[in-house]
């Protein structure tokens, strides 16, 4: 998979992680950490190290979501 | 000038100082009701962080929630540990050892110092140079 696609699927799966219901915890943490696990194979790198280093994109992802709901709900309370 | 800070990291604060009075006034605490405060808090602190690069002031307010929450959620795991009533809020142990977990993350991530060359570093290691 492009690095893109592959950083945009851990960076998916956090957003799923901190915006999901108490109650999903856990599953959505072992989903995202499985990406981690499968990204980091093989390189020096730790699951923390690589959250860290893709901080900043976490932060730009989530201003990009943020604003993609809101134009959504903008969408819909315009309809007649 | 710095803008005044946003509403939720007001809210915010205001949760991280009632949390820690509460740590001082109630020597026994009831367990159930401090885990839905927990889990409010915590939803609390990733609305408050939907809200984009937070100001200097922000950033205070940010760390001083999310030292309420750890150290909120380290006691409540250990209580839990030996008084499971998670159901009672519809979660696991494991859901709320989850979402402890996932605040030492936001604390690293936000606060922990790691510089853009390093960033680029471990991001060009792990997926290949861009």
């Amino acid at each position: 998979m492009p690095r893109e696609e592959r950083i945009e699927a851990i960076l998916a799966a956090w957003y799923e992680l901190v915006n999901c219901a108490p109650s999903e915890r856990a599953r959505c943490r072992d989903q995202r950490n499985a990406l981690l696990d499968q990204a980091i194979a093989g390189t020096r790198s730790c699951r923390q190290e690589l959250l860290e280093a893709l901080g900043p994109r976490f932060q730009d992802f989530k201003l990009a979501r943020r604003k993609e709901h809101q134009a959504k709900m903008a969408r819909v309370l315009r309809q007649p | 000038m710095e803008p005044p800070p946003s509403t939720r990291w007001q809210e915010g604060k205001v949760f991280a100082e009632v949390v820690n009075a509460r740590d001082m006034a109630s020597p026994t605490p009831n367990l159930v009701e401090e885990l839905f405060l927990w889990i409010k808090g915590t939803r609390l602190y990733y609305q408050a962080e939907m809200g984009g690069a937070p100001t200097e002031q922000e950033r205070q307010m940010q760390k001083q929630m999310l030292s309420a929450l750890i150290s909120m959620g380290e006691w409540l795991v250990k209580e839990l540990r030996q008084h499971d009533i998670t159901a009672k809020a519809d979660v696991t142990l494991a859901d709320v050892e989850a979402t402890l977990e996932e605040l030492y993350v936001s604390l690293r991530v936000s606060f922990g110092g790691m510089t853009e060359a390093r960033c680029a570093q471990v991001l060009d290691e792990v997926f290949g140079a861009s």
